[in-house]
């Protein structure tokens, strides 16, 4: 009976250790998971603020005035707006000489 | 004496009976056998109970929650509020990391020292003011919310004990006056409290973004046009929208004068009153589109009726009155390319108030608009809607409506015949929704046709509105507004609007254009009528906004054009040509 006692005392504690140093492993899993998360986060962060700049120095007065400034561009005209379908298409190249078989 | 031998005698008694449970005197085998079970027993228990306690100690830490040292970080806080963007993604409204500046009055040791040191990082405040702030009793006392890493730092390299800085969320709205009214504003704990922000709020405090169907660009073509012509007529604001007449879809939406919604404290009421949604006006002639569109719908009016427009026309004590006199009768199509009072109030007669106001309700003009913004207004309109209102209302007096309640009504008789209610949201490929025919295709051809006439006819009203490449059918509008406090209209104030639909053969997209008290200028000879107010805001859109629409030039000569506009029409006793359409 003593014995049995014993064995199931050891049995119990060498589980719990085992038990516990999994609980450790999975800790440290976790420790991983939240390092990774605020890097996520800090990376989530930076995106936003860049967007939000991005969208700040793209406002279109703003290109307005740079395009004016900078770039002489003028707005399109009527006549310069053509459906695809409306530009010619390249002519055929005439076949090389040579490349044709007489017969 | 007798005491002191007491104790030595119990100290030996202790001493010998220990010494001979160690070393027994005389060995017995049975009480040898006795005491080593009992021994054995207790070194087992001991041993025993180290093992259930480590155990136990090990299953505790197994199962139990150590979010304080182990896995804090995971834990999932509150969602981030959603972000905004226009029907392209361009980013409206997104919420950053940003940092509160605080101060606890009791940790700090000399209060003028803080004030003098931080005033010049804190945006407008004196020292003066940062002292009076510190002098509260409170041991938090918020000196600024948006606090940049350049300012962070060298608030931190001012080393002051008792000022603190904590992280926190700020709204930020990149661009800047574009969409304000669109956007609204958030209040400080970052509930919406006007605009997309309040009536989205519920989405977007759950981390879900929102897709207006707004276009940006189109947005500052809209809107840098309208500014052009308020300042050019030195008018007290204005309105502006595009519309995509097919889906309801709001591609732009401007109120002017605007605000910066990053400095939203800083504006007055009158920059953040929307004009567009908030505001009802009398709109005037752009209605007759309305009364010509109901006329041919209900047959009481054809393309061959004539009114009688000669001489003004008394009602109730009133006199109707033309602003270009005819003396003559007008067809149907010359009454609203001509935009005659007289000859709408007698199609209004014939058309009846019943008949009237049930087109008006199914237009949505007699209701609040079903607007993703919580800044609309309910229509004004007459108690007792009799023949006097009917007649009124025929040119826009007596009915108040918002721009975008016109919009939405004129785009049923200006498009394809179908009322749809407008939307500031984005629709998804394929999405159904609720449209309602309220004009036949023959009707909407032929008021299509007249509005064309009104911007191609020489006599027309919104010339002005004239594109080449581009076929504009319009309406102007030149309403004498209420006096305020008083009776009567005043004649030199005036809300000029036009309403325009492009390409007219092909109806897609609606604009309104609204300036409020334009006021003569020299380079108008002395005019300040919609035609010369409102009629080049909407051209100057047209021609910048149809390439980025898709809107290609078309041919004059091309077949559709013909086959989509009713060519039958006479102005001036002439038959109006294909070229003028």
């Amino acid at each position: 009976m003593f014995r049995v006692v014993l064995i199931l005392c050891f049995v119990v504690a060498v589980s719990g250790s085992a038990l516990y140093m999994t609980k450790l492993s999975v800790d440290g899993r976790y420790d991983e998971l939240a390092r990774l998360k605020d890097e996520i986060d800090a990376a989530e962060e930076r995106a936003i603020i860049l967007s939000a700049e991005w969208a700040y120095l793209s406002r279109p007065d703003r290109m307005l005035n740079l395009s004016a400034n900078l770039l002489s561009m003028q707005p399109i005209t009527q006549d310069r707006v053509l459906p695809l379908d409306a530009i010619p298409m390249r002519r055929q190249s005439a076949p090389r000489q040579g490349e044709g078989n007489a017969r | 004496m007798r005491a002191e031998r007491t104790t030595t005698r119990m100290t030996g008694g202790i001493l010998s009976a220990l010494w001979r449970l160690v070393w027994p005197s005389r060995p017995d085998p049975d009480k040898s056998r006795r005491r080593a079970r009992a021994r054995l027993l207790i070194s087992g228990m001991i041993a025993s109970s180290c093992f259930f306690g480590i155990g136990a100690k090990a299953v505790w830490l197994v199962t139990g929650n150590f979010d304080s040292y182990s896995h804090s970080g995971v834990a999932a806080g509150g969602a981030e509020r959603g972000a905004i963007f226009d029907r392209r993604g361009r980013l409206l409204a997104s919420t950053m990391p940003a940092l509160v500046l605080h101060a606890d009055p009791k940790m700090i040791l000399d209060p003028q020292e803080v004030a003098r040191k931080l005033a010049p990082l804190i945006a407008g405040r004196t020292p003066a003011d940062i002292l009076k702030a510190l002098s509260r009793k409170s041991r938090y006392i918020e000196l600024d919310r948006k606090i940049t890493p350049r300012r962070h730092a060298a608030i931190l390299k001012l080393g002051l004990p008792g000022i603190y800085l904590t992280p926190t969320s700020l709204r930020t709205y990149p661009h800047t006056n574009e969409a304000a009214h669109l956007v609204g504003q958030v209040d400080i704990d970052g509930t919406g409290i006007a605009g997309i922000e309040k009536s989205m709020n519920a989405q977007l405090a759950s981390g879900r973004d929102v897709h207006l169907s707004v276009d940006l660009g189109i947005q500052a073509i809209v809107r840098n046009a309208l500014a052009a012509q308020i300042k050019k007529f030195e008018a007290l604001g204005g309105a502006g929208l595009v519309m995509d007449m097919r889906s309801g879809e709001l591609i732009s939406l401007v109120s002017l004068p605007d605000y910066d919604p990053n400095r939203f404290s800083l504006s007055d009421d009158e920059a953040r009153f929307n004009r567009a949604t908030k505001g009802v006006f009398e709109m005037g002639s752009i209605f007759k589109v309305l009364n010509t569109a109901i006329a041919l719908e209900t047959g009481t009016a054809s393309l061959a009726s004539a009114y009688d427009v000669s001489k003004p026309l008394r009602v109730a004590g009133y006199s109707i009155r033309d602003y270009h006199p005819y003396n003559r009768a007008l067809n149907l199509s010359e009454v609203l390319v001509f935009s005659s009072n007289i000859g709408s109030a007698r199609i209004a007669e014939a058309i009846g108030p019943e008949i009237q106001k049930s087109y008006m309700e199914k237009l949505g003009l007699l209701r609040r608009p079903q607007l993703q913004l919580p800044e609309t207004a309910t229509p004004l309109y007459p108690r007792n809607w009799g023949r006097i209102s009917a007649i009124t209302i025929a040119y826009g007096h007596g009915l108040s409506v918002s721009p975008v309640h016109a919009a939405g009504a004129i785009a049923a008789a200006a498009g394809n015949g179908f009322y749809v209610e407008p939307t500031l949201i984005k629709r998804q490929e394929g999405e159904l929704f609720e449209k309602t025919r309220i004009f036949s295709g023959d009707t909407t051809r032929k008021v299509r046709s007249m509005m064309r006439l009104v911007v191609a006819h020489k006599e027309g009203t919104a010339n002005f509105a004239e594109v080449p490449g581009y076929r504009v059918g319009a309406k102007t509008g030149t309403a004498e507004k209420t006096r305020i406090g008083a009776a009567g209209y005043n004649r030199k104030a005036n809300l000029t609007s036009v309403i325009a639909a492009f390409p007219i053969h092909d109806p897609r997209y609606l604009i309104f254009v609204m300036v409020d008290e334009p006021k003569p200028q020299k380079h108008s000879y002395g005019y300040a009528t919609a035609g010369w107010v409102a009629a080049p805001v909407i051209a100057e859109i047209v021609k910048q906004a149809a390439p980025v629409l898709g809107v290609l030039p078309v041919d004059i000569n091309a077949p559709e054009i013909g086959q989509n506009l009713e060519t039958d029409l006479t102005i001036g006793g002439k038959g109006a040509l294909l070229a003028s359409f």
